[in-house]
Order: structure tokens, then C-alpha cells, then sequence
């Protein structure tokens, strides 16, 4: 008779450890290989440190992200000595990206956000992708393409997914803004930080994988930059042209470390990071 | 005195072992241990404001070129028709010598700015208002892109010879800069309204 108050304690707390056992399971992380880098607008320059070195005034204008010191005559070692914007504060790349002109108005952008993915390859090359070499630049998209050859540009609006992406300028609903994604490629050539035409020591995968001329697996860069305008896109144009020439530039000062620990932890791990390289 | 680098095509890249002849486009290798280390120097490319500046130029030349075939026909003023033509030789003489030096270089055989619009260019839309025009509104237009075409070489010229390396693109820029300050002397004084 003494027994049922027993097992109905044992099964009460049997009820409530597997209670606990769920809401704290061994692993609540989201099995994406991502974490991102918030960097928002800093500057403006007819200056690109990649294609026209040295050579102030020689590009058409770009917006500039990140490092607040970037220019014509930036190197590695000047934007080591430079500070960023960056939510996370150490990530002192450079980033940038053709200025927007609506009706000839420079508009700069609202948001701005860097992905490091590891998707775009076979889930056992994510797990071995390696950081961006300290130095490493790159160029993705066209500033040359004013039509879909040879152009990477989508366009699309955020908070309206109900306008389709299209590779030119599109008509965001009021109260939505612009928006741009722009994927970089994600293979090395592993020896070289640059190449004379600032493209071809990088690569995009190939069914999955890398090429054997660009074996290194890196993060893909997907670049999602947002602009406070919306509506008819007819007055809108690039200082690259229109929308097709959307490109984005890279020239990368992680700090070793803090990119390898989020690099190990978040892409290689499969596990969805924030900012700060911690599981979301 | 310069002298000149090498006969052949320049590398442009430097690998981390230093500077050797270019042949065959390099295997590439295992990945660098290195990778975590500073490699600041590892493969950039060493000519790459001579190559951007000689590219740049060339493209603006052919842009204007474009502009100087417009002027004899449509100018009021004759000075602007002997100054379009002097410049359409010497702007001639010097693709030349900037095709030449980018051969030496290595650069890419195309020139990624050719066809679109570069800040100092006259734009596709500014062409074709010169071409429309005749006489004194023609002048005005061909003058106010000039002036914008010489000012930016110049502006160029002055940058690659602060930065660049190679001696031949040096004494090119040296050249070309000259020549852009002596034809901004030219330019007519603004037509009155």
C-alpha cells in the first residue's frame, strides 16, 4: 500500500527531469555555417586601393565600410593601423561598393552586412574552408556589365519578398528599401593576394567544389548591402553604371585569430555565429 | 638616365621568394603554411599603379579622341580646330607608347576600362550633345570636356610619378604631364553668355 506514493514520486520527478532535459537540450545551436559582420557606411571616395593604387580620383565614386582609412593609397599595413566600424570592432577590413545616385543624389546605404558562409561547397570541404589570408583582396561583380553577361548583381527588397530579384534596379514598395546581395567567390588559388586582373587568383566553385586551379576553400562572402530608397527605379544609377555593374571589393585585415576562432567555430562547425563569433 | 627593366613581358607579381622571370602562368602550390602569418607581400601585384595608371590613360585618350574628330566641323573657333588636331596626333603617338608599355608589363589583353564611363571622360550622353552642336554652343561644350579630360591626365600623371615604379611608364607620365599642363594653357578663355 506504501508503494503507489513512491512511484508516483519517482514518476513525478522522472516528469520533471526529462521537463528539464528538454528546454536545456546538449545542443541548441542552428546547423548553419555563417557568422556576419555589420559594417556600416564611413566614407566616400573616387579612390579603390585594389584596381587604381596609388592613383586618388581615378575611380568613379565608392562608399566605403569598415575601415575608416581606406583610399587610394591603403595597404594592408595602413589599414592594420586604422580603425572600423564593424560590429564586431576588430574586423578592420575594407569593404566598398559603387555609390548609388538617385536622381543624381548620392544615397548612401542604411545597412550593410558581410556573411561568411561556408554553403556553396560539398558539406565535407565546408568543414576544412580556411580563413581569408591576412591581405587577401577581392573583386566580385562587373563595374563593366551593363547587362546580365558577365553581371552577379541581385536587386530585391527588403521587407517586400514579393518582389522578385532581378539582375537590374527594381520598384520596392513605400516604407521598404533596396536592397543588393552579391556573392564572392570562395576559391583560392593559395598562393597569390591579388592578380593582374584582381579576379583571377580567385574562383567560384565548380559542382560544389573548387577547381583544381583554385584548390583553397574560403568563407563565401555574401555581400547585402541596403539603401533608404524605394519606388520608381528610373532615376536610380550606380557610379558604375546601372544596376548590372553592381560589384563589391574586399581587402582583408582580420585580425589571424579572431577570424580563424570564428572560421573553426562557425563555418567549419556548421554553427549559426553572431557578431561577436559566439553560437547564435 | 632609365633604364629599361626587361625586354620581355615584366612580372607582375612577386612571389614570396622575390622577383624571378615569368614563364609558363605559375602551378599553383600547396596552400602556404604562412597563411596565418603577416603576407602582406605575397603575391600583390608590384606594377599595379603603373599598370592602372597606363590603362586609365589609354582609355581617357580614346575618349577624347572620340571628341577631337567632332570639333573640325562644328568649331567657331579655328585655334580649338589646330589645338584638336595637334592633340589627336600627340594622343595617337601616345596610345602607342601606353599599348607598348602594357605589353611590357603583362597586363591583361583587355582593358578593363575601355566603354564605360571614367571620371575626366566625356560621358556617351556628353558626346552625343557635341555632336548636335555647331559654332559657339559647339566650342563651349568641347572646351568645358577638354578642360575636364586634361585635368584629370594631368592629376594622374602627377600620381603615377609619386607611386610608380617602372621607368619607362615613368618617363611616359612625365611626358604626358607636361603635355596636358601645355594644352590647359591653350584652352580659350570662357565664351561670354
Amino acid at each position: 500500500m506504501k508503494r503507489a506514493p513512491l512511484r508516483i514520486a519517482a514518476a513525478a520527478l522522472m516528469l520533471v527531469a526529462s521537463t528539464l532535459v528538454m528546454a536545456n537540450p546538449a545542443s541548441a545551436v542552428i546547423k548553419v555555417a555563417e557568422f556576419p559582420a555589420d559594417c556600416p557606411f564611413t566614407h566616400r571616395l573616387p579612390d579603390d586601393p585594389i584596381v587604381f593604387p596609388n592613383l586618388p580620383g581615378g575611380s568613379h565614386s565608392h562608399d566605403f565600410m569598415g575601415n575608416r582609412t581606406t583610399n587610394a593609397f591603403s595597404t594592408l599595413s595602413s589599414l592594420q593601423a586604422g580603425t572600423s566600424n564593424c560590429n564586431p570592432s576588430i574586423d578592420i577590413s575594407s569593404y566598398w561598393v559603387p555609390t548609388l545616385f538617385n536622381n543624381n543624389v548620392a544615397i548612401a546605404p542604411s545597412i550593410a552586412t558581410f556573411y561568411y558562409l561556408g554553403e556553396g561547397v560539398r558539406a565535407d570541404i565546408t568543414a576544412r574552408i580556411q580563413p581569408f589570408p591576412l591581405g587577401l583582396r577581392i573583386v566580385a561583380g562587373s563595374a563593366a556589365a551593363q547587362g546580365p553577361e558577365g553581371s552577379r548583381a541581385r536587386w530585391s527588397c527588403l521587407h517586400a519578398g514579393q518582389v522578385p530579384p532581378s539582375g537590374n534596379f527594381v520598384t520596392c514598395p513605400a516604407g521598404t528599401q533596396l536592397e543588393s546581395y552579391l556573392d564572392f567567390p570562395q576559391c583560392w588559388n593559395g598562393t597569390t593576394l591579388d592578380s593582374a586582373d584582381h579576379k583571377s587568383h580567385m574562383a567560384y566553385p565548380v559542382n560544389q567544389a573548387c577547381p583544381a586551379t583554385h584548390p583553397v576553400p574560403v568563407p563565401k562572402l555574401r555581400q547585402v548591402i541596403r539603401w533608404p530608397v524605394n519606388g520608381n527605379p528610373a532615376g536610380f544609377r550606380l557610379a558604375s553604371g546601372n544596376g548590372y555593374s553592381m560589384h563589391g571589393d574586399f581587402f582583408n585585415a582580420w585580425p589571424v585569430a579572431a577570424q580563424a576562432q570564428r572560421v573553426r567555430d562557425c563555418i567549419n562547425a556548421i554553427v549559426k555565429c553572431g557578431a561577436n563569433g559566439q553560437p547564435i | 638616365m632609365w633604364t629599361r627593366v626587361a625586354t620581355g613581358p615584366v612580372l607582375l607579381l612577386c612571389l614570396l621568394a622575390g622577383c624571378s622571370p615569368p614563364a609558363a602562368p605559375p602551378v599553383p602550390s600547396a596552400p602556404s603554411p604562412s597563411i596565418g602569418l603577416d603576407t602582406a607581400v605575397l603575391g600583390t601585384v608590384v606594377l599595379g599603379t603603373d599598370m592602372a595608371w597606363a590603362q586609365l590613360t589609354l582609355a581617357l585618350n580614346e575618349r577624347a579622341l572620340k571628341t577631337f574628330s567632332l570639333v573640325r566641323d562644328r568649331a567657331a573657333d579655328a585655334r580649338l580646330v589646330t589645338l584638336a588636331g595637334e592633340l589627336a596626333d600627340s594622343h595617337n603617338q601616345e596610345n602607342a607608347r601606353l599599348k607598348a608599355l602594357l605589353r611590357q608589363i603583362g597586363a591583361p589583353a583587355e582593358n578593363p576600362h575601355t566603354g564605360h564611363d571614367m571620371p575626366g571622360m566625356a560621358t556617351a550622353d556628353e558626346v552625343t550633345s557635341m555632336s548636335a552642336a555647331r559654332g559657339a554652343a559647339f566650342d563651349q561644350l568641347f572646351v568645358d570636356s577638354l578642360r575636364k579630360h586634361l585635368t584629370q591626365c594631368q592629376n594622374l600623371a602627377h600620381s603615377m610619378l609619386e607611386s610608380g615604379k617602372l621607368p619607362d611608364a615613368l618617363a611616359l607620365a612625365t611626358a604626358i604631364e607636361s603635355a596636358r599642363g601645355q594644352a590647359l594653357t591653350r584652352l580659350p578663355d570662357r565664351a561670354a553668355p
